[in-house]
């Protein structure tokens, strides 16, 4: 059989990628296959000293940033640096680090950086028909240059290189985190592969580095809550138009905006937002959740094991069971938690308590989807008939609810939950979107229109600890005006302008807060955990299952 | 965690072209104080972004100047400054609502 790679039709690997290849195969895996890019601070960093090396003041022959590809390697890239000493033609590359020493302390080159060099003085030679004797690789941070010989054992060692990426390449599987836990530290895609946490599932929690999972969100959400705003841009910022003035806000400080209402966003600025990765959501004045962009590519290879994945029934039964188990028992301990101190309230939802209790020991056993619906009603129901009695009896009555409403909130409360729950569904959807998974392929919920069944599932495990105990917290603080903070129309309750501004500013503190996350048990900010959640389902069909929906109330 | 500190930035650009375009890349990275006095307030991957995509931009003949300070400093440049530099101190919101 022929297979395409012996025609050349297979598409060429960039030299890059064998550095990565050669650092850690994840890492390539998710770079080259997944198509998983992330830049940090060293990424930038090693960028710019590309762009401002010093200049060389002989007048050697020289080309710099040299595009250079063999067909024959399959291999393509930019190639620093070619000089031409002494009358032969030395590849150089730049490194911003510091070089690897050996036993006696001499310099040498990392395994990634000498393959990489290689390749490029390999191609180099290719395509100027003149041999290339020696790459040198020039390290910035401790001034150091390490001379390699291009012979023999050179070319061999990029043979295998090639060789091996092209099989990882083929393959449909991520390779394991590497064993070398030194590596990930330094590594700009360890948010996406998450190998402390991956670690701590196989129990290797004893050699845990210090850091885990970044636990900040480090640019702010716009919220566009009044009619006759117009989003426009200029230049690398968004110009905000309202009847109130103008202000230009920097793009960088933003990572996403929410669009309450029938507020203006032009073109101009949607091509800016998407080109810097910042989401745009549109909720109705109401909070309900409409549509949201996010300039993730299509990630095939995520996307293809999570159709695979959760067309497995098994899967979405355990999945389901989970979620559901997490969000009763949230709901159970928030009960438990608020009543504690106050004998009479305890009393008063004792019923409801039990009968909580008594469906949550049933979930883990639930023979199919359809009945852990009926056990997550069952709590539901018992749960919003107990969480009136939360409520300080010195609030306005008006604020108190009956029962549970919704499509649409018939009382105040309600009309603060449906809220929430909009902007924590908007939250997780684009979320969902940024780390590459398809919102309409869920395990437990059913599609229908408007609302991605994986957004819901998600959205589940968050909605006690996000939504009901910050607004609990703020009806019993007395921040709600029952008059100037809801408008009532007919059966229906909204939010005025003034409590929207409201709700959305107890949302978004309630984001930064920080929290423990029982699993890893790290503190991060809410915002960080509906991401951390996020990846770690994926994970459930990516070699590491069992770690997502741990978080709990405590 | 990743901090976030104040860093004023300045600039000499000696072509009218790339005058413009730095100065429009640096509005998207925080506020502009006088002509060409920025300050933006990043941790370390905005600065090394920015200071990549500002090299792209830049010439050899043109400068830049990033100080970093500490929130120490910036506390006191109020104390020293006309017009208003009240928002120095303070840590922005995470939100804004317009």
């Amino acid at each position: 059989m022929i297979r395409a790679a012996d025609l050349g039709d297979e598409p060429p690997i960039r030299v890059m990628a064998l550095h990565a290849l050669l650092y850690c195969e994840r890492l390539f895996y998710l770079e080259e296959v997944e198509e998983i890019r992330v830049a940090d601070g060293n990424v930038y960093a090693g960028r710019r000293l590309h762009l401002e090396r010093v200049s060389l003041d002989d007048e050697t022959p020289e080309m710099r940033s040299y595009d250079v590809s063999s067909e024959a390697w399959g291999v393509v890239g930019k190639v620093d640096a070619v000089r031409k000493r002494d009358g032969v033609w030395i590849a150089y590359e730049h490194k911003k680090g510091r070089c690897r020493r050996g036993e006696s302390n001499e310099p040498l080159a990392w395994p990634s950086d000498r393959i990489q060099a290689v390749a490029y003085a390999v191609l180099v030679e290719e395509q100027l028909g003149e041999p290339v004797k020696q790459a040198r690789v020039r390290y910035h941070a401790d001034n150091v240059t390490v001379l390699l010989d291009i012979d023999d054992a050179a070319r061999n060692d990029l043979r295998t290189a090639i060789r091996r990426a092209r099989v990882l390449r083929e393959s449909t599987e991520r390779p394991p985190v590497t064993e070398n836990t030194r590596l990930c530290p330094k590594c700009s895609l360890a948010v996406v592969c998450l190998p402390e946490e991956e670690r701590l599932a196989l129990d290797h929690a004893d050699e845990l580095p210090p850091r885990l999972f970044p636990s900040s969100r480090e640019r702010h959400t716009l919220h566009v809550t009044t009619a006759k705003t117009r989003v426009g841009r200029s230049g690398e910022s968004l110009l905000v138009e309202s009847e109130t003035g103008k202000q230009k806000i920097p793009i960088e400080q933003i990572d996403s905006i929410l669009i309450h209402g029938y507020g203006q966003l032009t073109t101009q600025a949607l091509h800016l937002c998407a080109y810097r990765g910042v989401a745009v959501d549109w909720l109705t004045f109401g909070g309900r959740f409409m549509a949201g962009t996010s300039a993730s590519p299509g990630r095939v290879q995520q996307r293809i094991r999570q159709y695979r994945a959760l067309t497995n029934e098994a899967l979405c039964l355990d999945l389901s069971r989970r979620t559901v188990h997490a969000k009763v028992e949230s709901q159970l301990k928030y009960l438990l938690r608020a009543s504690r101190t106050d004998g009479a309230v305890r009393q008063s939802i004792q019923e409801p308590i039990d009968r909580i209790r008594a469906a949550l020991s049933k979930v883990d056993q639930a023979a199919g989807i359809d009945s852990l619906r009926g056990l997550e009603g069952i709590a539901a129901k018992d749960y919003f008939a107990a969480l009136p009695r939360l409520l300080s009896s010195r609030i306005d009555p008006q604020l108190i609810p009956n029962g549970r409403s919704k499509h649409p909130p018939e009382d105040r409360f309600n009309a603060l939950l449906s809220f929430g729950y909009g902007m924590l569904f908007a939250l997780v959807h684009r979320t969902l979107l940024g780390v590459g998974l398809e919102p309409a392929l869920g395990f437990f919920h059913q599609p229908r229109s408007a609302a991605p069944p994986l957004v819901m599932d998600v959205v589940e495990i968050f909605r006690v600890p996000l939504v009901d105990m910050p607004v609990v917290g703020s009806v019993n603080r007395n921040q709600w005006n029952p008059d100037s903070d809801f408008t009532i129309a007919g059966r229906q309750v909204w939010l005025s302008d003034d409590g929207r501004k409201k709700a959305i500013a107890l949302f978004e503190e309630r984001l930064t807060e920080m929290y423990r996350h029982p699993f890893t048990s790290q503190s991060m900010s809410y915002a960080r955990i509906v991401e951390l959640e996020s990846r770690l389902l994926e994970k459930e069909w990516s070699n590491a299952p069992g770690l997502y929906a741990r978080m709990r109330m405590r | 965690m990743a901090e976030k500190s104040w860093h004023l930035i300045t600039y000499d650009v000696r072509d009218p072209k790339r005058l413009r375009k730095v100065a429009k890349k640096l509005e998207g990275y925080g506020e502009r104080l006088q002509y060409s006095v920025f300050r933006c307030r990043m941790d370390r991957l905005a600065l090394e972004k920015l200071c990549w995509e500002l090299a792209e931009i830049m010439a050899a003949n043109d400068d830049l100047l990033v100080m970093p300070m500490c929130s120490r400093c910036a506390e006191r440049v109020p104390l020293h400054s006309t017009g208003d530099q009240s928002a120095w101190a303070a840590d922005p919101p995470t939100f804004r609502i317009v």
